[in-house]
């Protein structure tokens, strides 16, 4: 679980970056509008945590035995307890 | 020397003796504040009608005539929550009885004021806010941690004796450890929830912001709704785990640390032995996504759209960014925490508690909150919920005390973690730690309250 190092991905020749193609698309479908500014702030955010993100979203997590009605009160118990 | 610099159970005391006026210290309280608080900024706003109607009508309580600080993040009956923001971004606040509010209410505190915060609670630095940012007490051009930034700088600049918080990512332990203070973060659940606005969360928790153990657990116990009972710590089982949460810290921090977990241990005649846990690497990002994705709920894009410029450039792209984030990955999140929690489950059978730095480095500036740690320079709100989110992910409890200071003179907080239900177990170890050395660390106050 490191800091991790942030994504690099800068905008080459003034054409707007992936990350801010994405968004930007994104929040089109939302109907919500963002501007440079905010797409800025995004852009910085999204090159913490992408990385992480990323590694999480491929990460293998079969064979977890599942938790229904997981009570955050109280340690975990077997499916058979519940 | 004024009983406010006393901890909060000695002014409790105080006032059950007959040694002090309740009214008087309320008094005293609102002057304190007035003086003190253009230097931090922790305190929003103070209601002196409403507190001295608290006062005449508080019943004989623990907490009887002490005057104490809320974070803004809980309705009062004449006051509606702002979360330290200009606007809200979900449902329009309202005024009313909280939990915490009922609570202090019904055990005879004073609400003396309501506390700054970080804007929507999404920071761990407390600079941002529609107040503007409070301020460390220990050096006010430093952040004081958040999201609880004023409860943090109120007790720590001794405006208070104790301040109600809110954890939902470490937003207790943050400005614990920045600002000296022992802040504890309750099992999930154990501690009085109604009200908040997210009332669907499984993260949040109200709790304690004071001095030391022992005001914590007066206060804590307050807010349970039950007594803390205190307990003999000895053979005390100590989990350090391997990398990051430790070697990836400030070295003052690592340092402070490792020395008091050694005195934490002689103290109790206990062990250390290294542990580790699954699910590590994905903890740091599955706390933020679990905890920040309870909110959405209540969003919607025309609420996001509708947001001004009083509101902070961060939080508007940080809003924006929220609606976007992939299913999949709070799915699996989701998954992580089932792992974490099963793992933290068998390693709670071999320790009693699990310690490593509560942030990894000392506040940083206001106008710049990034930290230096070994792996590079960051900004703070990205390494913090490396070292706390897990507890707000597992509903495990946790809680920060301090046990040094850095060459700079900042506090740094060591924190515990425990098994379900423990949190009386937290207490008595930081008590431990407390009388291991000398209570050098808890009873050390900033210059401005010197």
């Amino acid at each position: 679980m490191t800091a991790g190092e942030p994504a690099q991905e800068p905008a080459e020749d003034g054409q707007p970056s992936a990350t801010q193609r994405s968004v930007r698309a994104g929040l089109e479908l939302l109907e919500l509008e963002v501007d440079e500014p905010e797409l800025a702030v995004i852009e910085v955010v999204d090159s913490l945590y992408r990385p992480l993100t990323e590694a999480l979203i491929v990460a293998e997590l079969d064979g977890v035995e599942p938790e229904p009605g997981a009570d955050m009160s109280d340690g975990p118990r077997a499916v058979e307890e519940r | 020397v004024s009983l406010l610099d006393r901890p909060l159970r000695e002014q409790a005391g105080a006032v059950a003796a007959g040694d002090a006026d309740p009214a008087e210290l309320l008094d005293a309280a609102l002057e304190r504040i007035e003086e003190r608080n253009p230097a931090v900024n922790a305190i929003v706003d103070t209601f002196p009608e409403e507190s001295r109607r608290m006062l005449a009508e508080a019943p004989r309580g623990p907490l009887y005539g002490v005057p104490v600080a809320i974070k803004d993040e809980w309705p009062l009956p004449w006051r509606a929550e702002s979360l330290g923001a200009a606007q809200p971004v979900g449902p329009p606040p309202k005024a009313g009885e909280s939990g915490p509010y009922r609570a202090l209410r019904d055990t005879g505190a004073v609400i003396v004021g309501v506390a700054n915060m970080h804007e929507y609670g999404a920071g761990s630095t407390g600079h941002i806010s529609a107040f503007g940012p409070a301020r460390n007490p220990w050096d006010t051009e430093r952040c004081p941690g958040g999201s609880s930034s004023g409860p943090g700088a109120a007790v720590a600049a001794r405006m208070v004796g104790g301040a109600v918080g809110a954890d939902g990512v470490g937003s207790i332990r943050y400005p614990a450890a920045y600002c000296g203070l022992t802040g504890l973060k309750p099992t999930f659940g154990r501690s009085t929830m109604q009200g908040h606005h997210v009332q669907q969360t499984t993260t949040i928790v109200s709790g304690p912001l004071c001095r030391d153990a022992a005001d914590c657990r007066l206060l804590g116990g307050v807010l349970y709704g039950e007594v803390l009972a205190s307990g003999d710590p000895q053979g005390l089982r100590i989990g350090l785990v391997p990398g990051d949460l430790w070697d990836d810290c400030d070295p003052e921090v690592t340092d402070a640390c490792r020395h008091a977990v050694e005195a934490l241990r002689e103290a109790t005649a206990g062990a250390v032995k290294e542990v580790d846990f699954d699910g590590r690497e994905h903890v740091l990002i599955s706390s933020i996504l679990v905890g920040q994705t309870e909110e959405l709920a209540d969003m919607t894009p025309a609420r996001v759209a509708s947001l001004g410029e009083d509101v902070s450039l961060v939080a508007r792209a940080l809003l924006r960014y929220r609606m976007l984030i992939p299913a999949v990955a709070i799915s699996k999140a989701l998954r992580v925490r089932t792992v974490v929690r099963r793992s933290l489950a068998e390693l709670f059978e071999h320790v009693d508690v699990l310690a490593w730095p509560t942030v990894a480095a000392p506040a940083p500036p206001l106008d710049n909150p990034t930290v230096e740690v070994p792996s590079g320079h960051y900004p703070a709100d990205y390494v913090n919920p490396r070292q706390a989110g897990i507890a707000n992910l597992t509903g495990v409890p946790a809680i920060s005390a301090p046990v040094g200071r850095t060459s700079e003179g900042l506090p740094i907080g060591l924190q515990l973690l425990a098994p379900w239900g423990s949190d009386e177990l937290l207490l008595d170890a930081a008590e431990a730690l407390e009388g291991a050395n000398g209570r050098e660390w808890v009873d050390a106050a900033p210059p401005l309250a010197a």
